[in-house]
């Protein structure tokens, strides 16, 4: 099996009885990642024991717990490799999504980001996977796509304020920001639905959505562009891959 | 007995968060995001706390510096607006409580035409709908599961 210069991130808060098969679902993909690096989010059980028993995987704990847009901030501090993945531990990686995210990229240089659908399915495994979102969707999720490291230059960071919805407002600065995106028409990404996670037993929409789009407005306001940003798939088309500490219009200061 | 002259949110599609003076609204349906601000966001809570026209009126009065037929006007214009977007609609009965006790201020707003910006850009956070929206239950079989 051959290894990509990919950091794959995974943020868990006691996720014991769960990550292990994301961890599996990774080193499955062909090529691997270099780098496996599991953020333990201020876990309780034995989430920082699982991912020790991976002798090659990176575990970083976080002590308390802070929230998934901190555990990726930490993560991609850590990472080491030009290309960054994640994966929540709740969620799964379907095979060969590495293989068609990199291959996206190498076809598609200016695109500083690779994404496919993202699939809904119910967990545990046992018995048979449910999947309930048909057709697989495109959405603004982090465990679907791939990036190249400069993104997080440009755009920065997720914004650690949001316990919800950091996804989101990441990928709406992406937009802002017109960083090109390749979208893939194959599913990267199964997002595993469990009681206990974040969103279960909850509306989609909570606080810091409704902040996430009033942040928006007022950076395109900010801009004196009071206008629709460009789809995921047509965001920054025509234009050049950002350089490392360009500006960016729209960038989260 | 005259109608009630009230308004309420168009069904349970339609959510809505007031933050610092600037409402968001969600029209989850249609996948719109609103955002009102100044006299808008007056009329708008006012509306959806279920108070009849003549107290919209009354904290619109209360706030902003206009002469009052320009404030019925615009407001009825925007309630109008409301509507049509299927953002709110009539309701037949008075759900609002009374508003505050009139606190006029020592010198009101200049008063600013209320209005939206209307956002489509977000469709795709809906299409997730799914995947997010779940009770206890968790979520439906499919049929064939």
């Amino acid at each position: 099996m051959t290894t990509a210069p990919v950091s794959a991130i995974v943020p868990a808060w006691n996720a014991e009885g769960f990550l292990r098969e994301a961890i599996v679902s990774i080193r499955g993909q062909d090529p691997k990642p270099a780098e496996v690096i599991v953020v333990d989010d201020g876990s309780i059980d034995r989430t920082a024991d699982v991912a020790s028993s991976f002798g090659d995987v990176t575990c970083i704990p976080l002590g308390n717990n802070h929230g998934p847009a901190a555990a990726r901030n930490r993560g991609i501090a850590q990472a080491r490799q030009p290309l960054l993945a994640f994966l929540d531990a709740d969620d799964l990686w379907p095979e060969g999504r590495l293989r068609l995210l990199l291959d996206a990229l190498e076809r598609d240089p200016a695109a500083a980001v690779a994404m496919g659908r993202v699939l809904g399915c119910s967990f545990p495994v046992a018995g048979g996977r449910r999947v309930f979102t048909e057709p697989a969707v495109v959405a603004p999720v982090f465990g679907c796509a791939l990036f190249r490291r400069e993104v997080f230059d440009t755009v920065g960071l997720l914004d650690e304020r949001f316990r919800t919805s950091e996804d989101q407002d990441f990928f709406l600065r992406m937009r802002e920001g017109r960083i090109q995106i390749a979208v893939l028409d194959k599913v990267t990404l199964w997002y595993c639905h469990r009681p206990g996670s974040v969103t279960y037993g909850t509306n989609w929409w909570n606080h810091d959505t409704f902040l996430v789009l009033k942040n928006s407005v007022a950076r395109r306001r900010a801009l004196g562009r009071v206008e629709n940003l460009p789809s995921l798939e047509e965001s920054g088309k025509g234009k050049p891959v950002p350089k490392e500490g360009e500006p960016l219009e729209g960038r989260n200061s | 007995m005259r109608p009630f002259e009230c308004w309420k949110t168009a069904g349970n599609d339609v959510v809505h968060e007031t933050i610092e003076n600037e409402t968001i609204v969600i029209n989850l349906a249609g996948g719109i995001y609103y955002s009102l601000r100044g006299s808008a966001v007056t009329i708008w809570e006012n509306a959806v706390d279920g108070r009849e026209f003549a107290e919209i009126l009354d904290a619109m009065a209360a706030t902003y510096d206009a002469p009052s037929e320009v404030l019925e006007r615009e407001s009825r214009r925007f309630l109008a607006e409301l509507e049509a977007e299927g953002l709110l609609s009539r309701n037949g009965e008075r759900t609002g409580t009374a508003p505050p006790a009139a606190t006029r201020p020592v010198s009101r707003l200049t008063f600013d035409l209320p209005r939206f910006d209307r956002f489509d850009d977000m469709k795709e956070m809906l299409a997730l709908d799914p995947v997010h929206d779940v009770d206890a239950g968790g979520w439906p079989l499919r049929a064939d599961s």
